[in-house]
């Protein structure tokens, strides 16, 4: 009896104590963040003025390497990213070198080992926007059989930058999932940075349902109205989901939908699908007359009041 | 002198922008919100606006009205959005900007446009 309330004074100081730990590890936390703030604020501005002096002065070297070992690998990487995402046509030399003189890719993909979850998935996002070597692309390919679903898409891109240069999209083929719009629209983007021509002829005629979905969002970005046939060989009631954003692209890039095929699928299409897609057909500006083919008479009344209520002139 | 004026919500777009303009004759202020923007302008006269995120913040009445108050002397207004729909930029151009970019932005192509816009303004 005497033991169990030694045993439990000596608990409850335990816990007591593990508690102020906490409180004040907490504390400190919250009071150095302004500090930390300001020292990433330091380091983004000095990085952005010395990689920018390169671009635009012509000088060959980024002042202060060592300055940015020091002070925030991890801010550089962030600032990397950033600058990839937002502008088009720098020369990736400038940035390779300093990638390599930082040894960032070895920093980011200890951070990718020593975390998890959505943590794991922001460092391998990291990656697939810094250039990167051979290494990572084998590294990255750990993690495609993560639980977390981000972390395999983001693990799949690290691989898919890596390939892109030479026009390979074998990561994508291999990837397990089947990728979402969000993930697509993530993926065209990336290739869009980097300004590389797709085929997307090639990946159109692939039996491989991730490429086929990477080559209809080319066409939808790029606009690409040649496409139409190839867009048209998709629709099938095995892939309904698929079909579906077929028809929005066709509707997108203002192709025909009276078309036999088309017209057939739209037809025999769910009525709230159809009903969705119509809401698009009208901003997109097509006229009752385009329709009257495959749609029952009450949707079109539903449809000359959505054409009335965006108040588009159409033929 | 020219007054340039950039608003993005970006630090890292915002800084590469600024840097790009840095050796034009001009005095380049930055900001990070919409509405310190307006109240920047209602304060001084800028010669170029350039305003880089999200296109519908330009669709706020009041952001093209103080922008063109001034009838003697309105800015030059560019809007770089991640938007790409024809319905966006026509709508831009409708609401009186002067030119629309997409991002992710080319900065020598950028930095062309505000050279050739201010040149030709002058």
């Amino acid at each position: 009896m005497e033991l169990m309330g030694r045993l439990l004074a000596w608990g409850i100081g335990f816990l007591a104590l593990l508690s102020l730990v906490l409180v004040c590890w907490w504390a400190l936390v919250l009071l150095s963040a302004p500090y930390r703030r300001r020292r990433e604020a330091l380091v983004r501005n000095k990085f952005l003025h010395s990689v920018l002096w390169v671009y635009f002065s012509g000088d060959e070297e980024a002042a202060g390497a060592d300055f940015f070992v020091r002070r925030g690998r991890r801010v550089v990487a962030e600032c990397i990213a950033d600058l990839a995402d937002s502008t088009v046509g720098l020369d990736p030399e400038p940035i390779r070198r300093i990638v390599r003189e930082l040894g960032l890719e070895e920093f980011l993909w200890r951070r990718v080992r020593w975390s998890r979850s959505y943590r794991r998935a922001y460092y391998l996002q990291l990656l697939s926007k810094i250039p990167v070597g051979v290494r990572s692309y084998r590294e990255a390919a750990r993690y495609l059989h993560d639980r977390n679903r981000h972390v395999r898409f983001c693990a799949m891109s690290v691989r898919l930058a890596f390939e892109a240069e030479e026009q390979r999209f074998s990561a994508l083929e291999d990837y397990s999932d089947n990728i979402s719009y969000f993930e697509l629209a993530e993926l065209v983007m990336r290739l869009r940075h980097r300004g590389l021509p797709v085929d997307y002829q090639a990946l159109f005629a692939s039996p491989n349902r991730n490429l086929q979905k990477l080559a209809m969002g080319v066409v939808w970005h790029y606009g690409l109205t040649d496409a139409e046939d190839e867009l048209v060989k998709i629709l099938s009631k095995e892939n309904p989901e698929e079909s579906a954003g077929v028809l929005y692209i066709l509707c997108a890039l203002r192709c025909s939908v009276a078309r036999e095929e088309v017209a057939r699928f739209i037809s025999e299409m769910k009525p709230d699908w159809r009903k969705a897609l119509l809401r698009y057909m009208a901003r997109q500006g097509y006229s009752v007359h385009a329709l009257r083919v495959f749609i029952p008479d009450d949707e079109r009344d539903y449809y000359v009041s959505l054409v009335d209520s965006y108040k588009l002139n159409v033929g | 002198m020219y007054r340039i004026l950039i608003m993005s919500d970006d630090a890292v777009l915002r800084k590469a922008v600024a840097f790009t303009l840095n050796d034009l004759d001009a005095h380049i202020e930055c900001t990070d919100r919409m509405e310190t923007m307006l109240a920047l302008f209602r304060r001084e006269a800028f010669d170029l606006v350039i305003v880089m995120g999200t296109a519908a913040q330009m669709c706020r009445h009041e952001v093209m009205e103080t922008l063109r108050a001034d009838k003697r002397r309105s800015p030059r207004v560019f809007v770089i959005s991640w938007a790409q729909s024809e319905n966006v930029s026509r709508r831009m151009l409708t609401l009186g900007v002067n030119q629309y970019m997409t991002l992710p932005v080319s900065l020598h192509r950028l930095r062309r446009k505000v050279v050739n816009e201010l040149s030709r303004w002058n």
